[in-house]
């Protein structure tokens, strides 16, 4: 959940908001809705069919889509406090002697661990972990599927009739006024993310060529100039989006002491990041034995 | 007591150190996680 500043503007330039359907996910998020961590947004939404609206809804109507307040990022911040987290520090190998120990990139070594769970996206957890993970195979073979999420901030407001909308057949697929979203700064800041087989056919491509395409788009689907957005830049998610929505068992290693989680093992979703994190804790739990 | 390595610490490393936190020693290692979202406008 990544909140980008680039004063006075802000975007929520990864997850956009996240629905609550299972009852654990439900209960876990209660308290940060009771202390105005999270907020439902009351979105004016729109479908598109390229260019053209086709369905209109009233979020405020319908089943609650979440977002943290003021930013994305503020869930993520509200979970951390109290944690143990090195920041800055990335792991890039791990060996077992008795136990586990993690070598980062900066060649500092962290040992003395009895479990390591990943949570990076397959492709990485793949990297880190040896052949002989008892899920080696499965988690090689999740692929996943990259975007990119065009920002642009204004001066002025536009008159768009929508706050969140799909579009479908194009190369965008998610558009949004970030400043509409509840506890947000008034300054007229507007999101899209690309589509998945535009960020795969174009993946390696020069950001501000990919930012004048994305940019193209969205005017033609607002049909407005967005040429005079004071602020406008492209962020590139590498693993963004499973390619198939599969769901997977609990990647849970007993005797390598090894386990990974993550919303990619349940096909995608923010919901299911949790989900795939409380079913693994749920079988950690019986494993190791701890009430 | 038992100590956890979680590499990543978005939602899902986040989620388990809270649900594990105060049973077991949890470290998580924030750099790995290159954030799988945004994948919740998915339609489904």
């Amino acid at each position: 959940m990544s909140t980008r500043r680039a004063e006075p503007h802000f975007f929520d330039h990864g997850a956009q908001y996240f629905t609550a359907r299972t009852k654990p996910f439900q209960q876990f998020i209660q308290p940060f809705i009771e202390d105005g961590v999270i907020k439902a947004w009351p979105a004016r939404y729109a479908r598109f069919d390229d260019d053209k609206i086709v369905e209109r809804k009233d979020w405020g109507n319908d089943e609650p889509r979440y977002v943290g307040m003021p930013g994305m990022n503020s869930f993520a911040k509200a979970l951390s406090k109290q944690l143990n987290i090195k920041f800055n520090t990335k792991i890039t190998s791990l060996e077992k002697y008795n136990k586990w120990r993690l070598k980062d990139a900066e060649g500092g070594i962290h040992e003395g661990f009895d479990w390591v769970v990943s949570t990076a996206p397959s492709p990485q957890t793949s990297a880190l972990f040896p052949d002989f993970f008892q899920y080696s195979k499965d988690i090689q073979g999740i692929e996943m599927r990259a975007c990119f999420s065009l920002m642009l901030g204004f001066d002025h407001g536009l008159n768009l009739n929508f706050d969140a909308a799909h579009i479908y057949n194009n190369d965008i697929s998610w558009l949004a006024v970030n400043s509409n979203k509840p506890g947000r700064s008034n300054i007229f800041s507007l999101i899209a993310h690309s589509s998945e087989e535009f960020a795969e056919r174009n993946l390696e491509r020069d950001l501000l060529e990919i930012q004048e395409h994305l940019c193209g788009e969205t005017g033609r689907i607002i049909s407005c100039d967005v040429s005079i957005a004071t602020f406008k830049t492209v962020h590139r998610w590498r693993y963004a989006n499973n390619v198939e929505r599969k769901i997977f068992p609990v990647f849970l290693d007993i005797d390598l002491h090894l386990a990974a989680c993550g919303d990619w093992c349940l096909g995608g979703r923010v919901e299911n990041a949790f989900v795939s994190a409380y079913n693994l804790y749920k079988k950690m739990k019986s494993s190791l034995d701890i009430t | 007591m038992i100590r956890v390595a979680i590499i990543g610490a978005g939602l899902s490393g986040l989620s388990l150190a809270n649900l594990l936190g105060h049973k077991l020693d949890v470290t998580l290692f924030e750099k790995n996680a290159q954030c799988q979202w945004p994948n919740v406008y998915t339609p489904c």
